[in-house]
């Protein structure tokens, strides 16, 4: 388990105030934001290996004091652990999400996604508010949203908080645009797909999600060069600069497929702009935030920027940054969205 | 959601139409209320009390917004007026305060100083003030609605008291009087306009005694009287007065001649079955008192039973200082001349309502026939006290007020006295100040007031001051009453008659016993 120390802003709350939590449920991740003022992240991988039960196997486990969870005559070991686990075994691990929702293919999946969850939350006090992130509305995805949302909702008040669920965009303009008034557009590009929220003071006015994320890039990239995901995956999140020319057929592939993904998501972006009525008109520029996992590599902001300004853009656009901390903004503004709620 | 957009200039909710024409000017108030919102907002430097400043403070004005446009459903068009955005702003600036308000403790305290010193519109402080103490609106509402209510009440019996007097007053004063006139009588024919012939046609039916035993007579029309409480007084003994004449009285006569009917006006409990025993031990204290002081001759309780108080030949203390005239005679001094005939009841608070039982009226008409048939009484000298009862010092009528209106005569099978000039008025002067019209709530019956009329016109034919007419009557009142009661205290000064009457300081005349 990892733990990250946040800033939120200044503070003049004294510990053991608060009574929010945010959790950011991503493909890829799991992030909490919590404690005082959301200062302390909690993440966890959203995903897990399973090996057949045998008492020598648990008994590893338990020495090297890995989490896991046992159905029968399976051992699953979930999180964080699961990584250096599939390693150990050479094995791939599984996610009980995908593109943003539960993954229907995976029968594990809600009990090992409750695991994670239980995990990672701190014991709940009575009526303590939660905000999960959940994507937005994207191509076919709508009736998958609702069953996605009440189940983590059920599993949310089954801990005994009382759950709401935030846009993931509209989150990361909570963590990110205080200044501006909450006004702005907040993009989260996490491991199963893209999430966009443009908000006017707060008010979402326009959300949308596109299917393409770091799994995407990675399943792609793996095929087209032949190589495991796993190899494709670190030299993504270890050594990829997106500002400079590739070296390597790998980096050549990760540039390639990440311009795709920022191509689809800039353009769609500009169509639901032209298409949408909701939007007020604005007398001023917009600032764009992202965030998420696969924002992270370098260059990734230089080549969104030259993207947008390529092709023109509906809106003003005042300036283009990343989150303060890429991987928790969205977790920060589900805090701050529940915060806002607590009396 | 939809609500919150329309306050920052969306309107996804209304028609096409509409929005058409009010996108421009929607859009523009959305950008001013959004530029206001944010400045404000800018106060919290933590990003949740922000984010709820702003979420509270847009709801809050969506609500609003909501509810003046249900409000003006009807009245569209003021939505294109000045007032209307006026409005709208102002709450806004009210919402913000409230909001600012709530939540000055997440302020930083070196911003709090400029949180008082605001610049808000005078509208917008006004739309606080009136939302921070619409409590106390309401409740100044309910005690104004309330006050109304009661003022609307209070106005309505105010007008309908002046009303009633008013109308009274009218027909008293002559504009529109109430003229009696009776069969083949002339207007200022002195005994014609006393004659009581409204029930012509009617004798009661010949009645006789049909049993007597140690404490109880029964007569064949029903009638049971208990003589258990009989007791005497002394003999009857008056003089008859010739109608008209100066005389004083000449022919002694000890017969009953007429009937006074009273009320005890002692306390009653409803007539409920429940009640029985306490109505019949009210009943039973009544029927002692007036034993005791010998007050009537007859006591009807409210079960209808009749009971003789002072035997018919003794004169019982009923009437005190009293005039009654048939077409001939003139009486004074009811007591000795008179049956009096008691009904156990009293009037509505208040008023001069008398209610009787059903056994009463049945009683009370039984015990009429007995009498008239057995003393030949009259129709003409069936009277009531409240007709008979006079104020002599003062000359005036009406003193007891007991069946000055609403005696049931026809249900006793009489005729109706009201509708007779008392000979009170038109033979002696008496008349009623404003005292005496208070007390009878300024109606008098339609007798008296013809009465006053006729007491006037006869002062004119004689060409004489009403005033000394009356005065020179009284005089021969008190002559009359002298010798009266001289009969029956020959050795006593007049005034110190042993009679039921006795003189007061002021003038007016106490009855012993009850009316």
């Amino acid at each position: 388990m990892e733990e990250n120390n946040v800033a939120t802003g200044s503070s003049a709350v004294a510990d053991g105030e608060v009574n929010a939590v945010g959790l950011d449920i991503g493909t890829s991740r799991i992030v909490m934001a919590g404690g005082p003022n959301g200062h302390k992240a909690v993440t966890q991988l959203n995903a897990f290996v399973g090996v057949p039960y045998s008492k020598m196997t648990e008994a590893i486990l338990q020495q090297n004091k890995m989490v896991f969870y046992r159905n029968g005559k399976e051992l699953f070991v979930f999180g964080n652990d699961s990584e250096r686990f599939a390693s150990f075994f050479n094995a791939v691990p599984r996610r009980p999400m995908q593109y943003g929702v539960l993954n229907p293919q995976e029968p594990m999946g809600q009990q090992i996604i409750q695991s994670i969850i239980e995990s990672i939350l701190p014991r709940a006090r009575k009526n303590e508010l939660l905000s999960f992130s959940v994507p937005g509305k994207g191509d076919g995805a709508d009736t998958n949203l609702v069953y996605h949302e009440a189940i983590l909702k059920n599993f949310a008040q089954s801990l005994g908080y009382e759950a709401k669920a935030v846009n993931e965009g509209l989150a990361v303009v909570f963590a990110e645009l205080q200044n501006e008034n909450f006004t702005g557009i907040g993009i989260s590009c996490g491991g199963g797909m893209c999430n966009v929220c443009v908000a006017f003071l707060s008010v979402p006015m326009l959300t949308f999600s596109i299917p393409l994320g770091g799994d995407y890039i990675d399943s792609s990239v793996s095929s087209v060069v032949d190589e495991p995901i796993t190899r494709v995956r670190l030299i993504k999140e270890e050594s990829l600069d997106l500002s400079r020319q590739p070296k390597d057929k790998v980096s050549s592939a990760l540039h390639i497929y990440y311009e795709e993904v920022i191509n689809t998501l800039v353009t769609k972006l500009r169509e639901e702009f032209e298409n949408s009525r909701q939007l007020p008109k604005l007398d001023r520029a917009m600032p764009i935030v992202l965030s998420g996992g696969t924002a992270k590599p370098k260059g990734f902001l230089q080549k969104f920027e030259s993207i947008v300004k390529s092709g023109g853009f509906p809106v003003q656009i005042s300036d283009i940054r990343m989150a303060s901390d890429p991987l928790t903004a969205t977790a920060r503004g589900c805090y701050i969205a529940a915060m806002s709620e607590v009396r | 959601m939809s609500l919150k957009t329309d306050i920052i200039g969306v309107h996804s909710q209304r028609s096409n139409n509409e929005a058409a024409n009010g996108r421009n000017r929607d859009a523009e108030a959305g950008r001013l209320y959004s530029k206001i919102v944010e400045r404000y907002a800018l106060f919290f430097d933590r990003p949740e009390v922000r984010l709820r400043f702003l979420n509270n403070t847009l709801a809050k004005q969506a609500q609003r917004e909501q509810q003046l446009r249900e409000s003006l459903s009807r009245w569209r068009f003021l939505e294109r007026t000045r007032l209307y955005n006026w409005v709208l702003e102002a709450r806004l600036y009210s919402a913000i305060l409230e909001e600012l308000r709530s939540m000055a403790h997440a302020v930083p305290s070196a911003r709090r100083p400029q949180l008082q010193s605001i610049q808000v519109p005078f509208s917008a402080r006004a739309f606080y003030f009136l939302y921070q103490a619409r409590h106390a609106f309401y409740a100044v509402g309910v005690l104004v609605t309330g006050l109304l209510l009661f003022g609307m009440y209070t106005a309505a019996t105010w007008s309908a008291r002046h009303a009633n007097i008013w109308l009274a007053q009218r027909y008293q004063k002559g504009r529109a009087p109430i003229v009696v006139t009776t069969v083949g009588q002339g207007a200022t024919t002195a005994f014609a306009a006393t004659g009581a012939k409204f029930l012509p046609n009617y004798k009661p039916e010949r009645v006789w005694l049909v049993e007597r035993n140690a404490d109880t007579e029964r007569y064949s029309n029903g009638a049971r009287i208990l003589t258990s409480y009989e007791t005497e007084n002394h003999p009857r003994g008056y003089y008859l007065i010739p109608r008209g004449s100066e005389s004083l009285g000449e022919s002694l006569r000890s017969d009953p001649v007429g009937i006074v009917y009273h009320t005890s006006e002692s306390d009653i409990l409803p007539f409920t079955s429940d009640n029985n025993l306490s109505i019949k031990q009210r009943s039973q204290g009544l029927i002692e008192y007036v034993h005791r002081n010998k007050s009537y001759n007859y006591l009807i309780d409210r079960y209808g039973e009749i009971y003789r108080i002072v035997k018919d030949d003794h004169a019982a203390h009923h009437a005190g200082n009293s005039i009654w005239a048939d077409s001939r005679y003139v009486y004074v001094g009811l007591n000795e001349s008179f049956i009096g005939i008691s009904f156990e009841s009293t009037s509505t608070a208040g008023t001069l309502e008398e209610t009787l039982t059903e056994a009463q009226y049945t009683a009370g008409r039984a015990l009429t026939n007995v009498l008239r048939t057995k003393y030949n009484i009259e129709d003409e000298n069936c009277t009531t006290h409240g007709l008979v009862s006079i104020n002599p010092e003062r000359m005036l009528i009406a003193f007891h007020h007991d069946w000055v209106r609403n005696f049931p005569f026809e249900m006793m099978g009489l005729s109706d006295k009201y509708k007779v000039q008392p000979s009170t008025m038109v033979d002696y002067g008496f008349t009623y100040d404003e005292e005496i019209l208070e007390k009878l709530g300024r109606v008098l019956w339609p007798g008296a007031i013809a009465a006053d009329e006729e007491f006037r016109k006869r002062a004119e034919i004689k060409r004489i001051n009403p005033e000394l007419f009356r005065r020179k009557l009284r005089d021969r009142y008190r002559a009359q009453m002298d010798k009266a009661r001289r009969l029956r205290a020959p050795d006593e000064p007049a005034g110190d008659s042993p009679l039921s009457v006795q003189n007061t300081s002021e003038g007016s005349t106490v009855e012993t016993g009850v009316k």
